[in-house]
């Protein structure tokens, strides 16, 4: 048994242990840094440590998202470092069993291939496993679009 | 605790005494004694605390253990009979009087001096301590000769230190301008020397802030005594203990961080901790507790301040907000618990119903917080009514404010760091017609000299530059190197003193920044880096160009997109360009710190294997004799490029870090041979660029050593 946070981006419904997960922040100012890397949505102001936020939506082949607009953000443990991940919406907190789980099938082959471990089963619907090592990482993330 | 394997005493046969075990025991010995002897100290005055004596009873225990391992007797006797008087003491059957603290002492005296005897001979020479474990009459012991491990430190004047820092900074300064210079002459003998100043600079920086270092443990010396005489004051009874009193931290900002310390101590007492009658009440122990706890965590120190009071209650703090003014009952209603005790940082909010004699003095915790931000740090509070309260403190290990202007692109908000900023000029009207363009390169004419210009917005946005026409406001002339250059901003807003926040990960590589920092409205403002801007923007080779070339007409504007490469030489000034979006870092690593795996070079790079390719025997194959004599390999330090393919990781041992330089697309050809992206002329040469991922793909290609 595990038990996972499960978030929306897009018509994604995604989800990641909820040991990774050291918040949610309902709102934020995000300073956007230009020249960064794309997957860099910028960076906030968590109690006066400088978090970076990432958006994982040109990847997922969304449009990014506006700053601007209302989200919410993931902040997540990476290391010893706390990253924050841009969503639409936090979703809710389940139990999983491991047998519930199941690889990513070879013919799924969307924008959200390389970012997925995989999917539990729930009773109503599937809650994609959302590969951070991918996510977090955006080199990954980020040469797509760039110049080799 | 002691490094690899410890040796074991089997059945009777002897232990290998191994110099580098006796090293480590002698080592861990002296930690161990130290310990014991400030808890000493505390524990006169605090002489029941539980906590202290355990941890006072352990040390003895840990050197009793080891040094019966390695059969030294008198050691292992003398901790013995101090083990067995905190034993008692610890169960009551004894009190920590004087005599008691003075006995101890001299017990770790004389165990000090047979720790240096073995330091010295490797064995425990035979002898007798009984007189010093009876005779309480026993000579002071006697000074160990000033060789030993435990003489190796020195009393500094702190003003001395300061000044130190203050001229590394100027070092620091003048090695970045050595290497600009340098790396601009193509000379590889001074390329090579200034790579050295730059290692050994770097280093000389770490010691001396290393040097800067203080346990947080003195900062925390008054807090027993706080704790004691505040609880004998409010008739309330609370235990202090402390965990992690050996975090170190910069010595300014251990001497900031006291005050709010005191402050939030006094507040745990006075108001957290319930009276013994309250806590017997509620069914707590009659002895509340305060804890101090000090942690590492990547840069920071966290700081807590612990207690199991009465907590903290929001629907009490939303009444009181509101009577006070502070919210309206609407806005009181709508805040969460969480935001509700984020309150008790406003101004002029006092939690209590009554000003006390202990807290009430006009400072309030939104001093504490302005105090902690002002060190660049940040504070949080955690509570749960009728179980305690929480408040964790962040602060970065070493102080850096720093003066800057900040400037806006039109967009976004920077801080340019003063001591790069030479003068601001002011463009409008006329004297736009100033901007000339050589090339690609634009140039303003500043007193009759010229001034070359990079635009912030497109240098960071990849945009391309505007026309000759262009209208452009003001203009900050900044030095990075020797000569200045002129970075054309929307509008220079205002100064302000900063301290600089470091970036994460995910910015390693790319040369615009170098760090962050939180304005006073909350704001995140990126620090530009002048440096890193002024190479990426190309201003000291375009600044070299227009040298040799008259000026000509304004060309058309280049197309947007460049590629940036990082030029590196082989040891044969052979050449090869990376692209730079695959460069993760470029280290220095020690020569010896090479392993070989199976054939092949890596090195332990942040807790992990790095495989290693010699860019030399990369470029081997292609060269028949090299350009020049091949210089030999700079001894100690060989720089190395860390890249990526996908998640693959590797470094590249180059001999020299040449530039970074921008390529318009249309100037690239194709490539001339597998393992080869394309190639490009780069300072007058045709250079290759390495194809990262075929490289990678092929992973026996250049493993050899150069």
């Amino acid at each position: 048994m595990k038990l996972l946070c499960g978030f929306y981006i897009g018509t994604y419904y995604f989800s990641v242990p909820i040991d990774r997960v050291q918040e949610v922040l309902k709102r934020a100012a995000v300073t956007p840094v230009p020249g960064a890397p794309r997957a860099v949505a910028g960076l906030l102001n968590l109690r006066g440590a400088i978090v970076t936020v990432l958006d994982i939506r040109p990847q997922l082949g969304l449009p990014s998202g506006d700053p601007a607009e209302a989200g919410a953000y993931l902040l997540l443990r990476d290391g010893s470092e706390i990253v924050a991940l841009r969503i639409d919406r936090i979703g809710e907190v389940v139990n999983v069993n491991d047998d519930s789980f199941e690889p990513p099938p070879d013919t799924l082959r969307g924008p959200a291939r390389t970012l997925i471990i995989g999917a539990y089963k729930l009773p109503d619907r599937l809650m994609l496993a959302l590969d951070m090592d991918v996510a977090l990482n955006t080199d990954a993330v980020a040469s797509e679009g760039k110049p080799a | 605790m002691l490094k690899g394997p410890r040796p074991t005493r089997g059945d009777g046969a002897p232990v290998t005494n191994d110099a580098e075990y006796i090293k480590d025991f002698v080592l861990e010995g002296h930690e161990n004694l130290d310990r014991i002897e400030s808890l000493l100290l505390r524990l006169e005055k605090d002489p029941h605390s539980q906590e202290m004596l355990a941890e006072v009873f352990r040390a003895f225990h840990t050197i009793k253990g080891t040094s019966r391992m390695f059969e030294f007797r008198r050691v292992e006797k003398l901790s013995h009979a101090a083990e067995d008087l905190l034993s008692r003491l610890r169960e009551g059957q004894d009190v920590l009087t004087t005599d008691n603290i003075n006995w101890l002492l001299r017990v770790i005296g004389t165990l000090r001096q047979r720790l240096s005897a073995i330091e010295k001979s490797g064995v425990e020479d035979a002898g007798d301590d009984e007189p010093v474990l009876t005779n309480t009459a026993a000579a002071e012991p006697e000074k160990t000769p000033g060789t030993g491990l435990t003489e190796n430190t020195l009393r500094v004047n702190v003003t001395l230190l300061d000044r130190l820092m203050a001229e590394v900074g100027e070092l620091v300064l003048t090695r970045n301008r050595v290497l600009q210079w340098s790396t601009g002459r193509g000379d590889s003998e001074i390329a090579l020397r200034s790579q050295q100043l730059n290692a050994i600079t770097t280093e000389i920086q770490r010691q001396v802030m290393q040097m800067r270092l203080q346990p947080i443990g003195h900062a925390w010396n008054k807090a027993p005594r706080l704790v004691r005489d505040l609880c004998a004051h409010l008739g309330k009874r609370a235990r202090l203990t402390l965990e992690g009193a050996d975090t170190e931290l910069d010595k300014s900002i251990l001497e900031g961080i006291r005050d709010p310390l005191t402050h939030l101590i006094r507040n745990a007492v006075d108001h957290g901790i319930e009276t013994p009658a309250q806590r017997g009440r509620l069914g707590k122990a009659p002895e509340g507790t305060v804890a101090l706890r000090a942690e590492h965590e990547s840069g920071w120190v966290l700081l807590e301040i612990a207690d199991d009071g009465a907590g903290i209650d929001p629907a009490r703090l939303r009444e009181r907000a509101v009577k006070k003014g502070v919210l309206t009952a609407d806005e009181a209603g709508r805040l969460g618990d969480r935001e509700t005790v984020g309150l008790i940082f406003r101004s002029g909010f006092s939690t209590t119903e009554s000003v006390t004699e202990v807290s009430g003095r006009g400072i309030g915790l939104d001093v504490v917080k302005e105090n902690i931000e002002k060190l660049g740090g940040a504070i949080d509070v955690l509570t749960a009514p009728g179980r305690g309260t929480t408040f964790q403190i962040r602060i970065p290990l070493t102080l850096s404010i720093v003066p800057t202007l900040i400037v806006t692109d039109g967009q976004t908000d920077f801080a340019i760091p003063q001591a790069h900023v030479v003068e601001m000029v002011r463009l409008g009207g006329e004297r736009a017609a100033h901007i000339e363009w050589m090339e690609d390169a634009a140039v303003f004419r500043l007193r009759g000299r010229l001034l070359p210009l990079v635009f912030l917005r497109q240098a960071l946005r990849r945009e391309p530059p505007p026309s000759a026409a262009a209208k452009v406001n003001t203009l900050v002339v900044l030095r990075a190197g020797a000569r200045p250059f002129g970075l054309v901003v929307d509008r220079a807003k205002d100064t302000e003193e900063i301290v600089e926040k470091p970036l994460g990960r995910h910015f390693k590589g790319l040369p615009f920044y170098e760090g962050a920092t939180i304005m006073g409205d909350g704001r995140v403002v990126p620090i530009l880096d002048v440096v890193g801007l002024a190479e990426s923007a190309h201003v000291i080779s375009a600044l070299e160009r227009s040298h040799r070339m008259a000026p000509t007409a304004p060309p058309a504007p280049p197309a947007e997109k460049h590629d940036a490469l990082l030029l590196v030489a082989g040891a044969d000034d052979s050449r090869a360009a990376l692209p730079l979006d695959r460069v993760d870092r470029v280290e220095e690593i020690a020569a010896e710190a090479i392993e070989r795996v199976g054939g092949r070079e890596m090195i332990q790079y942040r807790g992990e294997l790095l495989p290693l390719q010699r860019l030399s025997a990369l470029l081997r194959d292609r060269r028949q004799r090299p350009r020049f004599k091949p210089t030999p390999e700079p001894a100690e330090l060989l720089p190395v490029v860390v890249c990526h393919s996908g998640n693959d990781r590797r470094g590249l041992v180059v001999h020299r870090i040449l530039e970074m330089v921008d390529v318009l697309p249309e100037d690239r050809r194709p490539a001339s041979r597998p393992g080869v992206v394309g190639t490009v002329i780069a300072r007058g040469r045709i250079t290759e660029i390495l194809d990262l991922d075929r490289l990678f793909a092929a992973p026996d290609a250049g493993s050899a050593p150069a």
